[in-house]
Formats: structure tokens, C-alpha cells, sequence
């Protein structure tokens, strides 16, 4: 026999706890099933902005159009290829116009350049005179020159004769042109 | 005495427990096609997405280069294209131009004030240039004899570097009768073309149009008659001997 008689039953406790679990379930479902339709609208919606096929679409149209003036578009790249190895040219070919030209400034009154001759920067030079006096000043502008780090360096006398018939002096030096 | 509890697994439990969970099934299977779903599609469609943002903005640089050229290339003047060409070709010709190469050398003789001698050209090897610097452009050699003093040899030399084709004077030997120069006239075959669509086109730059310039005022290029011009080659075929139009 019984003594104690529970009045409040045992059943509706858990039954109230299942209920709220049974809510939650439910509605952790229900969000589940927004978050997955939201997602998938606005996936939908930002490809459909990207507009990728109007872009080639564009691009077709635009290398149609170019297509056209290729012959346009050669000329140019040959003129830009052309300047590139003018300007190349322009730049590191060897002028030695300045170089002769300061060279026969030196020469003093009565000496006279008999051959000058520059080969890939040698300069060699015959100068000749009736008196060795023009001879040495040729010879001090030089090596002044030498000396300055201008036109030339490295001046080597090769020759240094006389024409016992003429009376006449030749010189014969040699340098590297700078 | 602690005695283990045994649990009978059976189609009763079974049943039980289906119909005290039943309304849970439902839900929960909702759930795990949710996850499902968005493990399996909508994160891949995300990254796809992305990629194809990407890809979009790719296209649209692209196309914004596309446009830019052609907008460059319609505006481009037909004829003064041509004119630099000429200028161009004539001062670098593609191909050994004997003609010019002579008319420059007299004209350069007139404007110095001396005569000329015997001259001889030297075909060297075209095949294997030296490498580097303009050492490396081909070149006919042409041997001179140049009548009229030293002045007039450094002056004939002047305006031979104001004359097409391109010279350069690599030996000379200067005496008051005659001088011997060595020149060099420079030529090089155009480059093959292939179009690369995607790329910027360049215009010629305010150096390039400061070169033109500079080369139309030269002697005899105006009036120099134009040997059959050498056509650049495909990008298949060999160098000059094709055109590129």
C-alpha cells in the first residue's frame, strides 16, 4: 500500500520539456530553410548583375572594328620598330667631324697635316714643317689636350724624321681619340 | 551489487521510441538538407561567383584596352602614318638599298663641294651580325675616295650624317689630295607582325615625332625616288621579303 500520494505527475514535466525541444527543433528548421532560399536569391541576383556575356558581346564587336585597321596598326608598329633602331643608331654611331676639326685648329702657321688617319678610335697623324718650332707647338696643344682629358690620350711619337732634300720635318704620332 | 542494465533493442523499442520522437523526424531532416544543401551548392555557387566577378573585371580592363585603341586607330591620319613610313624606311630601309645608298653619297659630294673617286661596295655577313649595339644591324660597306682636302672631307662627312640612308664613317685616311673613307649604310628587315589585340596600341611618342622631324629636314629625302620597298615578312615566312599589308 502507497502512503504518499504524489498529486502533481511526473509525465507532464517531461512532456513540457520534449514541447520545448520539439519548438526549437522546429524552428532552427524553419530558419534553416529561409537562410538557404535568401542565400540562394542573392547568389541568383549578383550573377545576373555581373553581366559577363555583354562584356564579350562588346569585346566581339570592338575586335570586329579592329579588325578593319590591322593595316593601320602595322604601319604603326613598323614606324615605332623603326624610330626605336633610328634613335639606336643616332645615338652610339661615330662622328668624327669634331674630332679632325679640333685637330687642324692646332695646326700652327707654317706646319700643314700630311695624312690624318682614325680607325676605331686610333687616331694616327703625320704633320710636317720646315722648322721644328710649329712641330712642338702642334705637339704642346696635343698633349695639352692629353693632359685636360680632351680628344685625346695615350700620345705616342712614332716618327720624328727629316727629308734631307726638302729640309722638311715630318712628325708622326699616334693617340686614342676619347 | 551494481548490476548492468540491459537494454533490449527490438521492434517494440523501435516502435516506442518512433512514436514518442516522431514529431522530431520531420525538422530535423529539414535540417540536414539544409546543411546539406548549403555545403554542397550554395557555398560552390559562391565561389563561382567570385570567379566570375573576377573573370568580369578581367573583360572589362580588356575591353576598355579594346576600345582605347580603336578609338586610337580610327583617329590616326592615314596619310601622315604613311609620310613617317616613307621618313622611317628611308632613313633605316629594310633591305639594301643601292640606289639610295648611291644618290645619298652624291648628294652629300654636292652639298660638301668635292668630288668623288672610285668607290666599292663590300657585302659582309648578314647572317651572323655581331651582337649588341648597332654593331648588331646589318650593313653594306662602301669603300670612298673623296677628292678635296681635309675641310672638305670633315665637311663631305657632315652631310653624309645628314643624309638617308643611315651611315656611319668607321675608317678614314685624310690627306689634302684625296681621302679614303670606309662607311657603313645601315639597313634592317621590318620585324614580323602578329596582332595581339589585347595589347595597348602605341602612338609615336613626342621623341619619335622629334626623330621624323629631325629626318625630313635631312638632305635628299624629299626627293630621293624610293627603290621598291622591301615588305616585311609574316610571322611564318622568312625576314624581307614580304609585304605586311
Amino acid at each position: 500500500m502507497v502512503n504518499d500520494i504524489n498529486l502533481v505527475s511526473n509525465k507532464d514535466e517531461s512532456t513540457l520539456k520534449q514541447k520545448k525541444q520539439l519548438r526549437v527543433v522546429r524552428i532552427t528548421a524553419v530558419a534553416s530553410l529561409v537562410m538557404v532560399f535568401l542565400f540562394s536569391v542573392l547568389i541568383f541576383v549578383i550573377s545576373s548583375m555581373i553581366g559577363l556575356s555583354s562584356i564579350k558581346n562588346s569585346e566581339n564587336s570592338a575586335l570586329n572594328s579592329i579588325s578593319f585597321l590591322h593595316k593601320k596598326e602595322a604601319e604603326l608598329a613598323i614606324v615605332n620598330n623603326r624610330l626605336q633602331d633610328i634613335t639606336t643608331i643616332l645615338q652610339n654611331r661615330k662622328n668624327y667631324t669634331s674630332e679632325i676639326n679640333s685637330l687642324l685648329q692646332i695646326i700652327p702657321s707654317g706646319a700643314y697635316v700630311n695624312s690624318i688617319e682614325i680607325n676605331k678610335d686610333s687616331l694616327t697623324l703625320v704633320i710636317v714643317s720646315n722648322s721644328l718650332l710649329p712641330i712642338n707647338s702642334f705637339l704642346n696643344s696635343l698633349t695639352g689636350f692629353a693632359q685636360k682629358n680632351q680628344l685625346v690620350k695615350d700620345v705616342i711619337i712614332e716618327n720624328l724624321s727629316i727629308n734631307g732634300k726638302t729640309g722638311l720635318y715630318s712628325l708622326s704620332i699616334q693617340a686614342t681619340i676619347l | 551489487m551494481n548490476e548492468k542494465k540491459k537494454i533490449n533493442i527490438d521492434s517494440a523499442t523501435l516502435n516506442y521510441l518512433y512514436h514518442k520522437y516522431k514529431d522530431f523526424l520531420l525538422p530535423i531532416g529539414i535540417i540536414i538538407a539544409c546543411l546539406l544543401l548549403f555545403v554542397l551548392v550554395i557555398i560552390p555557387q559562391f565561389q563561382s561567383m567570385l570567379d566570375s566577378q573576377q573573370q568580369a573585371k578581367a573583360e572589362a580592363s580588356k575591353l576598355e584596352v579594346l576600345r582605347n585603341n580603336l578609338n586610337l586607330l580610327t583617329n590616326l591620319d592615314q596619310a601622315q602614318l604613311d609620310s613617317q613610313l616613307q621618313v622611317a624606311s628611308s632613313a633605316l630601309p629594310p633591305g639594301k638599298n643601292f640606289f639610295g645608298i648611291l644618290t645619298g653619297i652624291s648628294t652629300a659630294a654636292n652639298n660638301a663641294g668635292v668630288t668623288l673617286g672610285d668607290y666599292s661596295f663590300q657585302v659582309g655577313n648578314i647572317t651572323n651580325p655581331a651582337s649588341g649595339g648597332i654593331a648588331s644591324f646589318p650593313s653594306l660597306e662602301v669603300d670612298l675616295t673623296v677628292n678635296g682636302g681635309t675641310k672638305g672631307v670633315t665637311e663631305f662627312m657632315a652631310q653624309l650624317y645628314k643624309t638617308v640612308p643611315l651611315s656611319e664613317v668607321t675608317n678614314i685616311v685624310l690627306s689634302n689630295v684625296s681621302s679614303q673613307l670606309t662607311v657603313l649604310f645601315y639597313y634592317r628587315p621590318f620585324p614580323p607582325l602578329g596582332f595581339n589585340d589585347s595589347a595597348p596600341v602605341q602612338v609615336v611618342s613626342p621623341t619619335g615625332l622629334s626623330t621624323l622631324t629631325n629626318l625630313s629636314s635631312w638632305n635628299n629625302l624629299s626627293n630621293q625616288p624610293q627603290a621598291p620597298s622591301q615588305p616585311a615578312p609574316s610571322s611564318s615566312s622568312s625576314a624581307g621579303t614580304t609585304s605586311p599589308f
